[in-house]
């Protein structure tokens, strides 16, 4: 009964082995580079392989839709807080203009890209994150926690964020729908305002998520949490032919990218 | 019973409690014990110290939850101050109000097996277990199942199962049904007497309904203000209404009847009736062989046909995303004036229709027009001010600093000005009774104050329609009343109210209409009384109707020709029978 889940798309079916694996892969790539194409191309990459298995992401990209003002501050305080002897490339180096007459703050079109490059990141990062927290059960986590032998707190605490997740995205929801019920416009005027329109959200948000997160605390210790320092294994998953062609491809990945990084000077500004 | 002797498989004595920030103590100087396969329930009135009791018993408190505690706990012959947690929920699974969050596992046999698991109990003995438990709590079948696609209720049995599975000596519930249904309520409950009785398994649980625990509890504790105000035969407790009532605990229905009874010198205080049996029986006896002499019937108390209707639904479908048909073919009309109730077992549709009414979801097929307004073609914020929702979680809208600017965040929403906004916020205020708090921190105060706030912060938009999505919901009896009071009260002021709930007993007392949905359809729909009589079509839909309505019904070869839902008339109706008889022989 425990495999059947693990075979609903061919991203549960990988060990979790092989996911780490993509996901180091994935995060080496995003912060080998720094120019934002190198980055998009790696998040377009990630996207068409996680596209066919269907999974119910509308709400990420909600979640990043809402915080564009955020992204778009970052991108004008990175612009102008970039200096042109910062990059190597002319392009990088290429001023638009100044802030002020006597050539202070120039606002650089290295400093424009890096901006865009962190929220590539960003993307790029909360994509990987979700997908193996969706498709990878918490036992598998645990059971790897274990083969590493990592300490016992760190598995709690791992154990316990991925919990932490479905419950949270739950009562963000309801929040959601409490706020709209009694007229709360989620859209302010500015920057300033868009934030403001989400105070109603954030707070009980906030509240909500630090008595979720003692109330889960209090369950898993209900249930024996730390009882022992193992857990009784419910499956024996073995690495499967799959996993070593994802992992191959992944550590190819990786490694061409540094070597272009390094050898090339691919990707940088 | 429980007694204060040496074989107890719960030992608490002198129990002192206080909260690292409180002044007062929590729990003071609490002293029971509880013998072994023994179902012990404890009563009390919110912030009485009933759920920090429960968690004095495996140790939650005072290890995670840090505090000042003195006395002594042995539970299953081990000091419960000198064992870790985890080595006490070996023995005392602890099943917590919140079943949301005490899921730990993506399926639902991933979540059953998190317990066993830790104590390395082998893989096969766990999988027997999963079967075992998901059996006791009518969830077999769902184990590969994701546990974010269960409902309120089963959410509630697997967190039961998920305890159930780790064999524990003492089983401790902090009021385990309440979001489930009549039906669902019954079934955890013949449960975990089953698990007393066979398993010898120690019941201790926190619970409000007092009916679902009458028959099956062996001692009563009442908790008040932290202390134990009352222990015993929970018998002896609802047959006093003096009890009852001082302590804040809800009466028995058919024991209001006796009561009533008794006060009219027709029964003495040891024949009030707990159950319809009971009460047949002294009916019964009272009336020998006599008919009942009835009065003409009340006029009916729905809003005629020619009143406007403000919510018109036509052949309502919703599919949600993950393709699950949640509602389907629907037809209704809400009439201006209604006090509409929505009933039905849990998953049956009640919420996913009410959210459409304000088009918190949109229609997928059909559609809602509400105030005239189509409501697919809306957003909720343009309905505010038209229709309110009151979310069962007052938690999930409050965010400002105090009462008042909660209450006038709505209406600054709506752009209504300074003056107007200011007489609204004081009108509402007084209403609810929440003036003397206004300038209160809305945290600072109880549950039952923050779902007036919730109510409150609505009625300042002066709504035509009110949602009230299960009101009640972790509040005791006097909460209770406080909140079904003031809707009712709006209600005779104009307002229509629409009420989703699973306590029959509130329907019976307040809604002049009832809806009874089952499988996303309405079954039923017509006035109470006649909807909570027919028993044959309200058992399709898993709903179990309200004591008086069955005790009218068993009544009916005695000449009770309608269903009475009001317990005192029902009383003085039998009492004038007997007393009128009894005059003219």
């Amino acid at each position: 009964m425990f495999e059947e889940k693990n075979s609903a798309t061919y991203l549960h079916a990988l060990h979790v082995v092989s996911k780490l694996v993509v996901f180091i892969a994935v995060m080496v790539v995003i912060f080998t580079f720094s120019n934002p194409m190198y980055i998009l191309a790696m998040g377009l990459l990630l996207f068409a392989l996680i596209l066919p298995a269907r999974l119910p992401l509308a709400g990420v990209f909600t979640l990043i839709k809402s915080l564009l003002p955020v992204f778009v501050i970052i991108i004008v305080m990175s612009c102008f807080t970039s200096q042109p002897d910062r990059f190597q490339t002319g392009i990088g180096q290429h001023v638009f203009f100044t802030l002020f007459r006597d050539g202070r703050f120039p606002a650089t079109v290295g400093g424009l890209l890096i901006g865009v490059t962190f929220l590539i990141r960003i993307v790029v990062m909360v994509l990987t994150t979700l997908v193996f927290t969706m498709t990878t059960p918490i036992d598998d986590i645990i059971d790897f926690m274990n083969l590493i032998h990592a300490p016992y707190e760190l598995s709690i605490v791992i154990s316990t964020a991925i919990t932490f997740i479905p419950a949270m995205t739950n009562k963000k929801n309801l929040i959601f729908q409490a706020q709209r019920a009694r007229g709360t416009k989620l859209k302010g005027k500015g920057m300033f305002g868009q934030l403001m329109a989400f105070t109603p959200i954030m707070i009980p948000l906030i509240i909500n998520s630090i008595l979720l997160a003692e109330n889960l605390s209090i369950s898993m210790l209900n249930r024996g949490y730390g009882a022992s320092r193992a857990m009784t294994s419910m499956r024996d998953r073995k690495m499967t032919k799959s996993d070593y062609i994802v992992c191959c491809g992944a550590a190819l990945v990786s490694a061409v990218s540094i070597y272009g990084r390094i050898r090339y000077k691919a990707g940088v500004l | 019973m429980i007694s204060e002797n040496v074989e107890a498989e719960v030992d608490v004595k002198n129990l002192c409690f206080s909260y690292v920030k409180g002044d007062e103590n929590t729990l003071s100087n609490i002293t029971l014990s509880a013998e072994k396969g023994k179902f012990t329930v404890i009563m009390g009135h919110t912030g009485a110290g009933k759920t920090t009791l429960l968690m004095c018993l495996n140790g939650i408190i005072p290890q995670l939850l840090n505090g000042s505690l003195t006395g002594d706990i042995s539970v299953s012959g081990l000091n419960a101050l000198q064992y870790r947690v985890q080595t006490l929920s070996k023995s005392v699974g602890l099943v917590l109000q919140d079943a949301e969050t005490q899921i730990l596992g993506r399926t639902v046999s991933e979540d059953v097996a998190f317990g066993p698991r830790n104590y390395l109990v082998p893989r096969e003995e766990i999988l027997e277990r999963i079967n075992e438990a998901l059996s006791r709590v009518r969830l077999n079948g769902y184990e590969s199942r994701s546990t974010d696609n269960l409902s309120g209720g089963e959410k509630q049995r697997l967190a039961i199962a998920g305890v159930l599975a780790m064999k524990p000596k003492i089983l401790v519930l902090d009021e385990p049904t309440s979001e489930l249904d009549p039906l669902g309520r019954d079934e955890i409950y013949t449960t975990i007497e089953n698990l007393s009785k066979e398993s010898e398994i120690t019941i201790i649980a926190v619970e409000h309904a007092s009916q679902d625990i009458l028959q099956r509890a062996d001692h009563l504790i009442v908790l008040s203000q932290g202390a134990v105000s009352w222990r015993g035969n929970p018998r002896d407790f609802f047959k006093s209404s003096a009890l009852v009532e001082e302590n804040g605990i809800k009466p028995i229905p058919v024991g209001i009847v006796g009561n009533r009874l008794c006060e009219r010198g027709l029964i003495p205080p040891e024949r009030i009736p707990l159950s319809v049996d009971e009460a047949f029986d002294t009916v019964t006896d009272l009336l020998s062989g006599r008919q009942i002499i009835m009065t003409s019937e009340a006029p009916s108390v729905r809003p005629k046909e020619t009143q406007s209707n403000l919510v018109s639904i036509k052949n309502l479908g919703h599919v949600y995303e993950n393709g699950k048909t949640a509602l389907h073919e629907v037809n209704l009309d809400v009439r201006e004036g209604d006090f509409l109730a929505l009933i039905g077992q849990n998953g049956a549709g009640k919420t996913t229709l009410a959210k459409h009414f304000n088009s918190l979801l949109k229609p997928t097929q059909g559609s809602v027009h509400v105030c005239g307004i189509n409501v697919g073609e809306s957003e909720p914020e343009e309905l505010a001010s038209h229709i309110g929702y009151v979310f069962q979680n007052p938690d999930h809208q409050i965010f400002s600093q105090s009462v008042w600017k909660e209450v006038a965040f709505g209406l600054k929403n709506i752009g209504l000005p300074e003056n107007e906004m200011r007489s609204r916020i004081e009108r509402v205020l007084n209403f609810t009774h929440l003036w003397n708090l206004r300038d209160e921190h809305p945290f600072s105060l109880g549950k039952g104050e923050r779902q007036m706030i919730a109510v409150a912060s609505i009625l300042a938009l002066e709504p035509k329609i009110l949602v009230v999505d299960e009101p009640t919901t972790g509040l005791d009896w006097r909460g209770i009343r406080r909140i079904m009071d003031l809707i009712k009260t709006l209600h005779d002021n104009g307002t229509t109210i629409i009420m989703i709930t699973h306590d029959m007993d509130l329907v019976a007392h307040y809604a002049t209409r009832t809806v009874v949905m089952r499988h996303g359809a309405v079954l039923l729909d017509g006035e109470t009384r006649d909807v909570l009589a027919d028993t044959e079509k309200l058992r399709d839909a898993y709903v179990t109707p309200p004591q008086i309505v069955d005790f009218s019904l068993r009544l009916k070869p005695f000449g009770l020709n309608r269903i009475i839902l009001d317990e005192k008339e029902l009383g003085d109706i039998i009492a004038n029978s007997v007393q009128e008889e009894s005059h003219n022989v």
